[in-house]
């Protein structure tokens, strides 16, 4: 019997409850006229938030159950093993584009509109996932790229009327990435948790700059003139448009990116994360490749922050919000560190769970957070390395010799 | 006699008061190989970690082919053709045995960002020719069936011969070699040797880090004695195994 107690299924439940005790359990009861505050008994929000709880808790079990008990496991294991050698053949991500441009005529704005979304958060997982997955560098303040491409867009289709988002495309790409090259300089010399909070920094003040400049309208935000929003193209709706560049844009930067990590730049970039100094004394110019990797990245999330404010029509300083950049990360880490599928994977879940979750069950939605945190655990328990990491690398050229 | 590739004039290093590396002369010539011995903590590593750029010496200067490039960047050392590998092992260990080769390749390539995105022929050639290489290489260290293994997975003597070939990628005109016999049984021993034997026809000039006696006596040209930072001796390993300062100080009675 102790040594079920002794279980971390246990202690960690236990441990759950002993934590949310004094939020769930009780409820504070302010005596204005007496000017004390006192503790009473009120169970009814544990009753609800376990009543919702109990799906996400339910899944988690059920997986560690699999795990620990069921003769399945292996066999999934390895079923999901050649599903993951799967992805990594030349025509998957070739299909994968061609079936969700096939769907597009067919869904509704709704899911349109869903679908963009997901194309946008892919597009900024697989620009995450260079510094972070390959590169190694532990970003915090991703969705202050993503903001600048937004707000640059925004602004300048004010400055410059007539501006449309595919002339503006290029421009903020490069410019993302010279924000990325900036921001990248200073950080050159720290390492691991002192880069991710200077990042995070840069988010942090690029929002406050933008809630307090007069041209970005502050707190309200900036909304573009129509004529600076996707527009319909012949017989094709805004939306539809939108989700075909997207889903062309995620099919060619994953393309594009897949290109350099099969070369030796991605090579220099896995050896920087492996071991700096080892990588130096071979040769990589460490601190040029660490730019060039920020850069890059960042390129990507303003060119998703571009294609954001052009779809919505609409900028606020939320952009940029904390939980924006950790929700990227957490794609890029479910999908599995430096890995190219993964990120459009983990980026697909992470977003459609959610999203899905709150139209079925709007009463989940309040838990969104704590949801990512059970899928992370779930995730750390049976596949470390994310669900579609670690892949062995293919030698491209070697099969054309 | 042929002049030094690698020199290092009156090299210092201190950490706090401690002198690490004390006023170091020393010359590689291509073709010979120079053992730098000493007790632990003598500054052997020391001496190659400013050799190779890692620490910026603070007197003294080091020179390559009579060009001064003291506290030039570790990328830029290598360039110049001063490869090394580490007493620890240092591979890139989720990499394949095969990239960690490729990736001291590097600075031979000279592709443009556009060449890589869309595969030119020039591309293909490169990465061509530096695969062909790479497998040169890892089949003469006895790696050639494990090329896609990765390197964590290697057993300790193969990854210690790994980081041979890595640095060889670099294609180097020096090589440092930091302990690569260390924690080796003396069968693995024979065969460091002779992949070194066989390095010095190649005209590298060979900086070899050790501690097995038997190693440094048989392939040196000449050795180099460091004790508390500072040379002890120089010369070749007859004069030093009979020079009484390094038996008192290293060697003790058994040499």
């Amino acid at each position: 019997m102790t040594r079920h107690l002794k279980h971390p299924a246990v202690v960690g439940v236990a441990g759950l409850l002993l934590i949310t005790f004094p939020f769930l359990w009780l409820k504070l009861r302010y005596n204005y006229q007496e000017g004390t505050v006192a503790a009473a008994w009120a169970p009814d929000g544990a009753i609800r938030f376990f009543r919702n709880l109990a799906p996400v808790l339910g899944v988690v079990l059920a997986v560690l159950l699999a795990r620990r008990w069921s003769m399945a496991w292996r066999p999934m294991a390895k079923g999901w093993e050649s599903a993951v050698a799967c992805t990594g053949h030349r025509a998957f991500p070739v299909i994968l584009v061609l079936t969700c441009l096939a769907a597009g005529p067919f869904l509704g704005p709704k899911y349109l509109t869903m679908g963009v979304f997901a194309g946008l958060f892919m597009l900024q997982a697989l620009g995450l996932n260079i510094t972070v997955g390959m590169a190694g560098l532990l970003v915090l303040g991703y969705a202050g790229f993503y903001a600048f491409g937004s707000y640059a867009y925004a602004v300048g289709q004010v400055l410059l009327p007539g501006l449309r988002w595919w002339m503006a495309a290029p421009v903020v790409f490069v410019l993302g990435g010279a924000v990325g090259w900036l921001v990248g300089l200073p950080c050159l010399r720290l390492r691991g948790d002192y880069l991710a909070i200077v990042t995070l920094g840069f988010a942090e003040s690029f929002r406050e700059l933008m809630r307090n400049l007069e041209i970005t309208g502050g707190d309200k935000g900036l909304s573009l003139q129509p004529a600076a929003k996707i527009q319909s193209l012949g017989s094709l709706p805004a939306s539809l448009v939108a989700y075909i560049l997207v889903v062309l844009l995620v099919g060619l930067s994953a393309w594009t990116i897949r290109r350099l990590y099969h070369s030796p730049i991605g090579r220099a970039w896995v050896a920087i994360r492996e071991d700096e100094t080892a990588a130096a004394c071979m040769g990589i110019p460490v601190v040029t490749m660490k730019l060039k990797a920020f850069a890059l990245s960042a390129a990507f999330a303003a060119l998703a922050g571009l294609l954001y404010a052009a779809f919505i029509g609409f900028v606020d300083p939320a952009a940029c919000s904390f939980e924006q950049s950790v929700m990227v990360l957490a794609m890029v880490i479910l999908g599995g560190l430096g890995s190219i599928p993964g990120s459009v994977l983990g980026a697909a879940l992470l977003y459609f769970i959610p999203t899905l979750l709150r139209d079925q069950f709007p009463a989940l939605s309040e838990y969104r957070l704590l949801l990512f945190g059970a899928i992370m655990v779930a995730m750390m328990l049976c596949r470390p390395q994310g669900l579609l990491g670690s892949a062995q690398r293919a030698h491209e050229i070697k099969g054309d010799a | 006699m042929s002049a030094p590739l690698l020199a290092a004039r009156g090299l210092g290093k201190s950490f706090g008061g401690l002198k690490a590396v004390d006023d170091i002369n020393l010359e590689a010539r291509p073709g010979s190989l120079l053992s730098v011995i000493g007790p632990n903590g003598a500054g052997k590593t020391t001496l190659f970690n400013c050799l190779t750029g890692i620490y910026r010496p603070e007197r003294g200067r080091v020179e390559f082919n009579g060009r001064n490039i003291t506290g030039a960047p570790p990328h830029r050392v290598c360039h110049l053709g001063i490869a090394r590998t580490f007493q620890n092992i240092r591979l890139f260990p989720e990499m394949s045995a095969l990239d960690n080769v490729l990736v001291a390749q590097f600075h031979h390539s000279t592709l443009a960002p556009w060449d890589i995105i869309l595969r030119t022929p020039g591309f293909r050639r490169c990465e061509r020719e530096h695969l062909a290489e790479a497998m040169e290489l890892l089949e003469w260290v006895g790696l050639a069936g494990k090329a896609e293994a990765q390197a964590r997975d290697l057993s300790y003597g193969l990854q210690r011969r790994l980081e041979i070939a890595r640095a060889l990628a670099a294609r180097p005109r020096v090589l440092l070699l930091d302990e690569p016999c260390a924690g080796m049984n003396p069968a693995e021993v024979n065969g460091i040797i002779e992949l070194i034997a066989t390095l010095r026809r190649r005209e590298l000039a060979i900086l070899l880090i050790e501690h097995h006696m038997k190693v440094v006596m048989e392939i040196s040209d000449r050795i180099l004695v460091l004790d508390h930072g500072v040379a002890l001796a120089e010369g070749e390993p007859a004069a030093i195994r009979s020079n009484p300062e390094v038996i008192r100080a290293y060697l003790g009675s058994e040499a």
